[in-house]
């Protein structure tokens, strides 16, 4: 019975203290002019290769030698590829493939890294040392070489591609979860709980995870931008998506042949721009989102 | 000194024996059998036929070890890599995996090397002047620019570069370390080779540079020991050269410390822009025509590099800073 009048009375309070806290962190995010630039044109990118393919009706992957290597016209408004493909319609396509590597695999390894925080951090004595030294060990790793290695190994695709960023790119999220968990343990609220008799599976699932949410938030959108930097890395170096399916780092491979790079500027600035507004613009709305949720600021 | 020194070095020890550990197994996970692989490049080579195949498969697993238990494989992979410093032999030239990666160090290291130093000697001095103009439009002009080399990546820059500087202007070479032709080395030639992957590869890394040189100038502007600096009659300029520097700047030893993973990476992928003839590129050859051993060798003396980076920057911040060594 006390326990649950204690639930009763904690609950809306904690809900109407969210709700204000969730507003001030919408003003002050609106109030960050370079982190709303950011997330206009994150927008445009996204509404670009989510929608416009459905408009603009060209097949990514049909060739045509006749047609190679074709300067920007009406008909092409990009131009054409070495073997005759709309290069507007590749770029289109490819940003759902990169967007969607990108966005999963940074949710991948954020999930990662919830779970490793939360047993480091709720755990303590040799399960933290061991994680702690299993995180810093991650994080010295050379990541892009790691991915290199492996994807050498058992092989490449998408999937993989997904799978293996999402493994490398954990240990951050690990630590700030770690340390959100380490500073609310003590806390009365917690102690609170666990005299109750509150386990620590409840403590995770009611307290400790929606303390971590804002900080995590916060990592997973850099995350974004590292796992979209390093697919492209990996496409270009022709070990990460395969062709024929469109990414923006495998539309840059064919310009490492020097009269590619030398006479069709074209064909490999706009994927190039492309990768780079991508990544600022996450990066920016990622800095406006460090300091609209930060509690302190 | 002396304890804190041996405990380093015993962590440094217990992660590379991880690392082999976890580098030997990877390779037992791969999909393609060496030994199939290795007697593939034979039977192209011409000699063998199926049945040959078939024979020579079994002898071979027993005589290469590969019959045995994982772990047992393990120990005597390890007893010969210590014993004959041999980490196997390359499946497309045959010769041992390790001699061809350590030949290429030195081209790597001297990238590297390059490129950090151009990352400290740019980077530090923007993040002073960032935060010395803090919320002026320096500071936005610097933290910009910052933003944009980290977001834009490292092979675009390049492409960009070997398009402007080589092609357009034709002023420097498109890639290579030398130049074809020449027969001995030029020293002169060398450099002109290096700088522009040295320049991209430094640009790369010059941004947490500047973030972090930045944050820390601040963080030590509003100490209280420069207050009393200033208090006793010591111009804000001495102050800030000879109070605020030192103490900000020492942990950037750390920092450059944790760059050499990333300093590594990066200069994989620069290896590749500009046909740099390092580690990395022979690297990516293995990785592309499945040449495990030497895609073995690579990974450990890789990860050797990057243990020793780390526990050089522990050291030297260790005698560079005493309270380190009080842990």
């Amino acid at each position: 019975m006390t326990s649950h009048a204690a639930v009763a009375i904690s609950a809306p309070a904690s809900r109407r203290r969210s709700e204000s806290a969730g507003r001030r962190a919408l003003r002050r995010f609106l109030r960050h002019r370079a982190a709303l630039a950011g997330l206009f044109i994150l927008g445009f990118i996204a509404f670009s290769a989510i929608i416009l393919p459905f408009f603009y009706n060209v097949d990514p992957d049909t060739t045509n030698l006749k047609i190679g290597f074709q300067p920007p016209s009406p008909a092409h408004p990009l131009g054409t590829d070495r073997i005759g493909r709309d290069l507007l319609a590749r770029l289109l396509y490819a940003g759902r493939v990169s967007l969607s590597v990108g966005v999963a695999a940074a949710l991948f390894a954020t999930m990662l890294g919830l779970i490793v925080g939360l047993f480091a951090g709720t755990f303590g004595g040799w399960v933290d040392a061991l994680l702690m030294r299993l995180t810093d060990t991650v994080l010295a790793i050379p990541t892009l070489i790691a991915i290199a290695i492996v994807v050498g190994i058992v092989g490449t695709g998408l999937e993989i591609v997904v799978l293996i960023i999402g493994l490398f790119a954990w240990p951050e999220a690990a630590r700030i979860v770690r340390s959100v968990v380490l500073s609310l343990r003590e806390q009365d609220f917690v102690m609170a709980a666990r005299a109750l008799g509150g386990t620590n599976g409840r403590i995770i699932r009611k307290h400790l995870i929606f303390h971590a949410l804002a900080p995590l938030t916060v990592t997973g959108t850099f995350t974004v931008a590292i796992a979209l930097l390093t697919e492209a890395s990996l496409s270009y170096l022709g070990i990460g998506v395969k062709p024929p399916q469109p990414s923006w780092g495998n539309m840059l491979y064919d310009a490492q042949q020097l009269f590619i790079l030398r006479d069709y500027p074209w064909y490999w600035i706009p994927p190039g721009l492309a990768i780079f507004t991508t990544v600022l613009a996450v990066n920016l709305v990622g800095d406006g989102l460090r300091d609209a949720l930060d509690p302190h600021g | 000194m002396g304890r804190w020194l041996v405990r380093r070095l015993i962590i440094t020890a217990i992660t590379f024996i991880g690392i082999t550990m976890l580098v030997f197994l990877l390779m037992r996970l791969a999909p393609v059998d060496p030994v199939d692989m290795f007697l593939n490049t034979k039977r192209q080579q011409g000699g063998l036929t199926t049945e040959d195949i078939q024979r020579v498969r079994a002898n071979l697993a027993h005589a290469l070890g590969l019959d045995l238990p994982i772990p047992i494989q393990y120990l005597v992979w390890l007893k010969e890599a210590i014993t004959q410093g041999s980490l196997g032999f390359s499946f497309i030239s045959g010769r041992p995996s390790l001699d061809m990666v350590i030949e290429r160090i030195p081209p790597t290291l001297i990238l590297m090397l390059t490129a950090l130093a151009l990352e400290l000697i740019v980077g530090i001095p923007l993040g002073i002047l960032a935060a010395l103009r803090r919320n002026r439009i320096t500071d936005y002009v610097v933290s910009t620019f910052g933003l944009s080399v980290v977001a834009v990546p490292s092979f675009f820059l390049g492409l960009a570069a070997i398009y402007i500087f080589s092609v357009k202007l034709n002023w420097l070479p498109a890639g290579g370390m030398f130049k074809a032709s020449d027969k001995h080395v030029d020293f002169v030639d060398f450099l002109r080779h290096l700088v522009l992957p040295a320049t991209i590869l430094g640009l790369a890394g010059v941004g947490p540079v500047i973030r972090y040189v930045r944050t820390s100038i601040l963080e030590t502007l509003g100490r209280e020991y420069l207050v009393t600096a200033r208090s006793k009659g010591l111009p804000w300029t001495m102050v800030v050269i000879r109070h605020a520097f030192p103490n900000a700047l020492l942990p950037l030893i750390t920092v450059v410390g944790l760059q050499v993973g990333s300093l590594m990476a990066g200069a994989f992928i620069t290896e590749q822009i500009f046909t740099w003839p390092g580690m990395g590129r022979l690297a990516l050859d293995a990785i592309l025509s499945h040449d495990y051993p030497v895609i073995q060798a690579f990974a450990v003396i890789t990860a050797l590099m990057v243990l020793i980076g780390n526990l050089v920057a522990d050291l030297a911040y260790g005698v560079a800073d005493p309270r380190i060594r009080l842990e």
